[in-house]
């Protein structure tokens, strides 16, 4: 319990202090086993552990998930998206906006990525906003508050590495996204409805679409329609794992790029290359943070942590208000996926304990990380938008989306208070 | 000294692309023949799970030597200080020494491997191999990381790698 707990703050202080995140895990963990177990323990564990995670069929989705958003968003998917979204809703006072945050949404349903999702709708859309004359603190709010829904509406990779830490089915996961995803696109709409209806001014209305040209915008969103129907169709259909959805999505998504014509074998080869770094230093932390656990429960600090809850007579929900409370506070000062792989391992058996849903508090989980990816002063998506836009004051954004965090809070309250809505979905599942 | 490096990182990371793409092709094929043809590809699984282990231990020293890694850098304007040079040298050398020490542990795992005849569930591929090519690229990756420490990451000014995995 003491050397758990000496490990755990020392692994924090490393990380904060620059050491790559996976390796001061690593280092710690073998450590921490090491004095609180033995040595011999802690170098078998290691290579095993390395060894079963890398060899897993089961995380073999994330770097095929991640493919596919990458290869899709070369076709000019999310244009497409922007373009119909914008045939549709256009005409209405905000409706740039309402536009981009519905092809956030359907870009997030092809991309399991929010970095990605708020850099690629920031090059379509900011653009478009700018040329009707939108204040920028609602067209930065609403691409880098559309962009956390890539985390939540599935694929999400976030979820691959919160099922794969607790052992949770990652299918289930995905599809429990699907509601709260909706409900969180619904409540952004309406926040953006109301600052245009309190400063027409920030959100001008743009041109009506005829019918004819609205079925045509329709039209170009066929690959969108393909991928998702098969992905999250497949998956609720039963008809594959996850890792096959993946594998599906990522060779369709080459397949239509191919047919689109913008896809040149040097175009994929740096697309793949740049998958295959992002999922090796995922793996990576990965490996750390299953380490971690395991020194958590060697250490009996899990337990420990779990004994001192139960002594402070924290229960049911006001329990889960803290742990959120704790994330929140986290959020701001760390990246999210970090947050994640550090404390869900300390967290996971405290919910169960308490005989709540590990889906249900994932899909908690991943809202309150949407917050933290937009709150100051490490809200990572203000910083990948404030990269595509250079021009836009940080100060601007974070303003911009105060009303949408005001919106998350009641989408957080909303799931927390009603789990059918995470949880109705997936038991409709054959 | 400089361009071979960047010339063998070139090879690898074309090896790495064919790998994964690879993984790709395969488990559409599999998928297909599984649920269309009603003919899954004899150990596809099994055969995924290696190319993946294969990407993972390729990347490894890559993105150790591009200074790739997952890091918190909330107080990078504390630690890029000159003063705290000497915290940069001692964080590589964390790096490069559990690399070594992960690179030592799989050499051991890999000859137990063998020892035992460890093989793959389906294809009854033997462990062994894999674990020497695991504890291989953790030892490349702990010269990379050592590296880095005198000459800074290995950085592509063409390659942004905006695309992050969250």
């Amino acid at each position: 319990m003491i050397v758990g707990s000496i490990a755990m703050i020392s692994a924090i202080l490393l990380a904060f202090l620059r050491v790559p995140l996976a390796f001061s895990l690593l280092a710690v963990s073998v450590a921490g086993i090491g004095f609180a177990i033995n040595w011999n323990i802690a170098f078998q564990l290691l290579p095993l552990t390395i060894s079963d995670a890398v060899l897993s069929y089961d995380l073999a989705v994330v770097p095929m998930f991640i493919l596919m958003g990458n290869v899709i968003s070369k076709t000019g998917i999310a244009h497409d998206l922007f373009r119909a979204a914008y045939a549709f809703v256009g005409h209405v006072r905000g409706g740039l906006a309402l536009s981009t945050m519905v092809a956030c949404s359907g870009f997030s349903a092809v991309c399991g990525s929010s970095y990605a999702t708020a850099a690629t709708m920031a090059k379509v859309a900011y653009p478009s906003m700018k040329k009707y004359n939108y204040s920028d603190e609602l067209a930065a709010g609403t691409i880098a508050a559309g962009g956390t829904l890539g985390i939540l509406i599935p694929p999400s990779i976030i979820m691959v590495v919160y099922g794969i830490l607790t052992q949770t089915n990652i299918g289930d996961l995905f599809i429990a996204g699907v509601i709260p995803g909706l409900l969180g696109l619904a409540l952004y709409m309406i926040a953006i409805r109301v600052v245009a209806a309190r400063n027409p001014e920030h959100a001008p209305q743009g041109e009506l679409t005829a019918w004819p040209d609205r079925l045509k915008a329709l039209s170009g969103i066929w690959p969108f329609v393909l991928l998702f129907g098969l992905i999250i169709g497949g998956l609720y259909a039963k008809l594959f794992t996850p890792t096959e959805a993946a594998g599906m999505g990522a060779g369709l998504a080459i397949l239509i790029a191919t047919f689109h014509g913008r896809l040149t074998w040097k175009v994929l080869r740096t697309v793949i290359i740049d998958t295959a770094y992002t999922s090796v230093s995922l793996y990576t932390v990965l490996f750390g943070a299953l380490m971690l656990s395991k020194l958590l429960t060697l250490s009996g600090l899990a337990a420990g942590v779990l004994a001192l809850v139960q002594s402070t007579g924290l229960e049911g929900y006001a329990l889960i208000f803290a742990i959120m409370l704790v994330f929140l506070v986290l959020g701001c000062v760390m990246d999210s996926m970090a947050i994640i792989l550090i404390f869900v391992p300390l967290f996971a058996p405290i919910v169960v304990s308490q005989g709540f849903d590990l889906v249900w508090f994932g899909i908690i989980v991943i809202v309150v990380t949407e917050i933290a990816l937009v709150t100051p002063p490490v809200g990572m998506n203000v910083f990948v938008l404030k990269a595509v836009l250079p021009d836009v004051p940080v100060v601007r954004i974070f303003k911009g989306l105060v009303p949408f965090i005001a919106v998350d809070v009641v989408r957080l309250a909303l799931l927390v208070a009603f789990p059918a809505i995470t949880l109705w979905l997936g038991t409709t599942v054959g | 000294m400089q361009s071979l490096a960047w010339k063998i990182r070139r090879g690898v990371e074309t090896v790495m692309a064919l790998f994964l793409l690879a993984m790709v092709a395969l488990t559409f094929a599999d998928v297909i023949g599984r649920r269309i043809v009603g003919k899954p590809i004899y150990g596809a699984n099994d055969i995924t799970e290696h190319l993946m282990a294969l990407v993972v231990f390729a990347g490894l020293p890559l993105v150790t030597a591009a200074g790739a890694h997952l890091t918190i850098d909330l107080l990078d304007k504390l630690v890029g200080k000159p003063w705290m040079a000497w915290w940069r040298v001692l964080i590589s050398t964390l790096v490069t020494v559990v690399l070594a020490v992960i690179a030592w542990l799989f050499v051991k795992h890999g000859l137990n491997a063998s020892r035992i005849s460890e093989v793959s569930q389906a294809l009854r591929v033997p462990r062994g191999p894999l674990y020497f090519f695991m504890a291989a690229s953790c030892a490349l990756s702990a010269l990379a990381a050592l590296a880095v420490a005198f000459t800074g990451p290995m950085v592509d000014p063409e390659d942004t790698h905006e695309e992050e995995a969250l």
